[in-house]
């Protein structure tokens, strides 16, 4: 209901209930972001305080949008996410298909299943580290087995099999939630449909196609959703396994950004990093929620 | 077009509980028949065994003279209305109706031409493009019939397909599912738990109650004639009334005992009803159907049984009073047995008011009351 059809005293009311609420969100997620938007037109380098401080305007995007680093690290987060996502997605759904067809989903089946998603991520790729470790992971250790040169088995060292390690380790750790995801959006889908495209004569196949997939977007949406606004994120991973490297290879944005700020400690550019990503993951929540408002105004109107 | 043939079915579900026992069944070749019961008397079951959704623990099952117990519902060539319509809630009403046509890939002309004509016949034209989420709940009920009726399968297995329709609307869609059954002359196999439904609707009705067939007859017979006291008591409405009786007497002091009053029977009463001849002097069930109340007017005063009764609640309808009354049982040992008798309105009746009517005794049912049979 919009506010303007209510009476001006219930809607002074609303606003009076709601005003905690918006005070609170402006102070930690408004204010915080003014300062940043304030800061990306300054120049402000802690290590170098020397250096001009104050107001240089857009010369921090300038230099951004300029540099190669950056384009590599947008391209590695993009190609992370869309791997990782995915690979979520497609392993998700097939879980949650096998657990709803097996009804096997009981507390400590769920339990177990969840478990990966519950671990902290820095701990998970923790755990990954080892399993990858040259001397003793079991990763390697396998590699060996099967024969391959001992360069190959320092997986962290080449581009190809960090990225590898990195994606394995988000897939381990979020297919877990895909599934739960998917999994809660099969069970809304009522059993007669499947027995009326039986008796319609659809096979097992056909039913998924036709009736399973579609009535499942919605779930895959919200699924998706939360899975993209975080893997555009990505830290921790990096952070963990392989600090970016090597050299600059799994770079992604959230980790420059920590690099120009907390490595270079150069504020002003680091802020106007933190604006593009937030503009972002802006632009990438907008989209999916219009296709998510088509998918409600689709299913009111039919 | 096929008749279905259902013999020795049982069914126990994996906790032991037996849903069907014993269950025969011949559905000829476009008949329409109806399995009535209460909830739960395993009448849906009957139909899911035959559309294949579910597997009999015994029992063959036989649709146009092939048996299909291991054949899956896509090979069966059966159609099902489900209660709930199972409509593709993502799909349009064409999609909806195409979809059984697509799925045994039939050329796009001719799904065209099939979901046509079935729009014609069923009025769903203007409404093809649309999804079921903007359909009424009688245009639901359509494209769900449409969805069956395209495919021009064996047989149509409809599952309590009304009990979703406001009371209008399902007297309405009996009457044209009825004619659309006629005119396209298809066996039917329908389940309901509404009794009116049965009689108006079916060729031949079978009751059905706690897993086991009590009888299956024309709807004329089951009402006049049915096989046992549950049959008796679950077809017609308001329910017939019962009441423990004893006969007793000979010749024409021949009387019937019940509600602690007597009613004198013809001398010739026995030889008619040879059922009852070895219930004389014993307990048995008296039924009798609320329309059978007649007013004492006229020529009837002399011929007939009266009955004492005091009014306690009287249902105005229109065309008939319903008269709820109770009858003390002291044969069977209880209190008082609760009947409802219909009568003319033209009868003068009020709450609390003191009434005789009259009974035929060619209108009285009698049970063993041990197992129930009809006597």
């Amino acid at each position: 209901m919009k506010s303007g059809q209510l009476p001006f005293r219930e809607a002074r009311w609303g606003y009076l209930l709601a005003a905690p609420a918006l005070l609170v969100i402006a102070l930690v997620a408004l204010y915080p972001l003014g300062c940043t938007l304030w800061l990306s037109f300054q120049q402000k380098i802690i290590k170098l305080p020397w250096l001009h401080t104050g107001w240089v305007g857009l010369a921090n995007y300038r230099e951004l949008f300029t540099d190669t680093r950056f384009w590599q690290a947008l391209a590695h987060t993009v190609m992370f996410t869309v791997v990782s996502v995915g690979l979520e997605l497609v392993l998700g759904l097939l879980a949650a298909l096998a657990i709803h067809r097996a009804r096997i989903l009981t507390g400590l089946t769920r339990a177990a299943v969840l478990l990966p998603w519950a671990i902290p991520t820095v701990v998970a790729a923790v755990m990954w580290l080892f399993l990858v470790n040259p001397a003793f992971g079991l990763i390697p250790m396998g590699l060996r087995f099967l024969g391959l040169p001992e360069t190959c088995q320092v997986l962290l060292a080449h581009p190809a099999s960090a990225w590898a390690v990195i994606i394995a380790t988000d897939v381990w750790k979020n297919t877990p939630f895909m599934t739960l995801m998917l999994l809660a959006g099969l069970q809304v889908i009522p059993v007669d449909l499947y027995e009326a495209a039986a008796l319609d004569g659809a096979s097992r196949w056909q039913a998924c196609r036709r009736i399973t997939l579609p009535l499942l977007v919605p779930a895959i949406l919200v699924a998706l959703i939360f899975r993209t606004a975080q893997a555009f994120m990505v830290f921790g991973h990096i952070y963990a396994l392989t600090g970016g490297g090597p050299g600059t290879a799994t770079e992604t944005l959230a980790f420059l950004n920590y690099q120009a700020i907390l490595n270079d400690m150069r504020f002003g550019y680091g802020s106007a990093l933190s604006v593009v990503i937030f503009l972002g993951s802006l632009a990438f929540a907008l989209f999916y929620l219009s296709a998510m408002g088509l998918q409600v105004k689709g299913e009111e109107r039919s | 077009m096929a008749g279905i043939v259902i013999s020795g079915l049982h069914k126990t579900y994996p906790n032991g509980a037996a849903a069907l026992q014993d269950f025969h069944l011949a559905v000829a070749d476009g008949e329409f028949l109806v399995l009535v019961g209460p909830s739960g008397c395993g009448k849906s079951t009957v139909l899911r065994c035959v559309a294949g959704l579910e597997r009999p623990t015994l029992g063959t099952i036989s649709v146009g003279g092939r048996v299909v117990n291991d054949l899956p519902p896509q090979e069966r060539d059966l159609a099902m209305v489900f209660q709930t319509y199972a409509l593709y809630p993502h799909m349009t009403v064409f999609d909806n109706l195409a979809f059984g046509l697509k799925m045994r890939r039939r050329p796009q002309e001719e799904i065209g031409k099939a979901v046509a004509a079935v729009a014609e016949k069923l009025g769903l034209k203007a409404h093809l493009h649309k999804k079921p989420r903007e359909l009424s709940g009688g245009e639901r009920q359509r494209v769900a019939l449409g969805r069956a009726i395209v495919r021009q399968p064996q047989a149509f297995l409809m599952d309590e397909p009304l009990s979703n329709l406001d009371a209008a609307l399902r007297v309405k869609m009996r009457t044209e599912l009825l004619k659309l059954q006629r005119e396209l002359k298809t066996t039917v196999l329908y389940v309901t738990h509404d009794q009116t439904e049965a009689l108006t609707m079916g060729d031949r009705v079978a009751v059905l109650h706690s897993g086991r067939l009590q009888q299956v007859a024309p709807p004329r017979e089951i009402y006049d004639h049915p096989a046992n006291r549950l049959v008796a008591g679950f077809i017609g409405s308001p329910a017939m009334n019962f009441i423990t009786a004893r006969i007793t007497g000979k010749g024409d002091g021949l009387v019937l005992h019940l509600g602690g009053q007597t009613l004198p029977l013809p001398g010739d009463y026995l030889e008619r009803r040879p059922g009852l001849k070895n219930y004389q002097q014993k307990n048995l069930i008296a039924g009798l159907r609320p329309e059978h109340f007649l007013p004492l007017t006229g020529a009837r005063r002399g011929m007939l049984g009266r009955l004492k009764i005091r009014v306690e609640v009287l249902e105005t309808l229109g065309p008939v009073n319903y008269a709820h009354f109770s009858l003390p049982d002291p044969l069977a040992g209880r209190e008082a047995a609760a009947w409802v008798a219909a009568l003319d309105p033209t009868v003068p009746a009020a709450p609390g008011q003191d009434l005789e009517v009259a009974i035929e005794p060619r209108h009285i049912h009698f049970f063993d009351p041990e197992t129930g049979k009809a006597l």
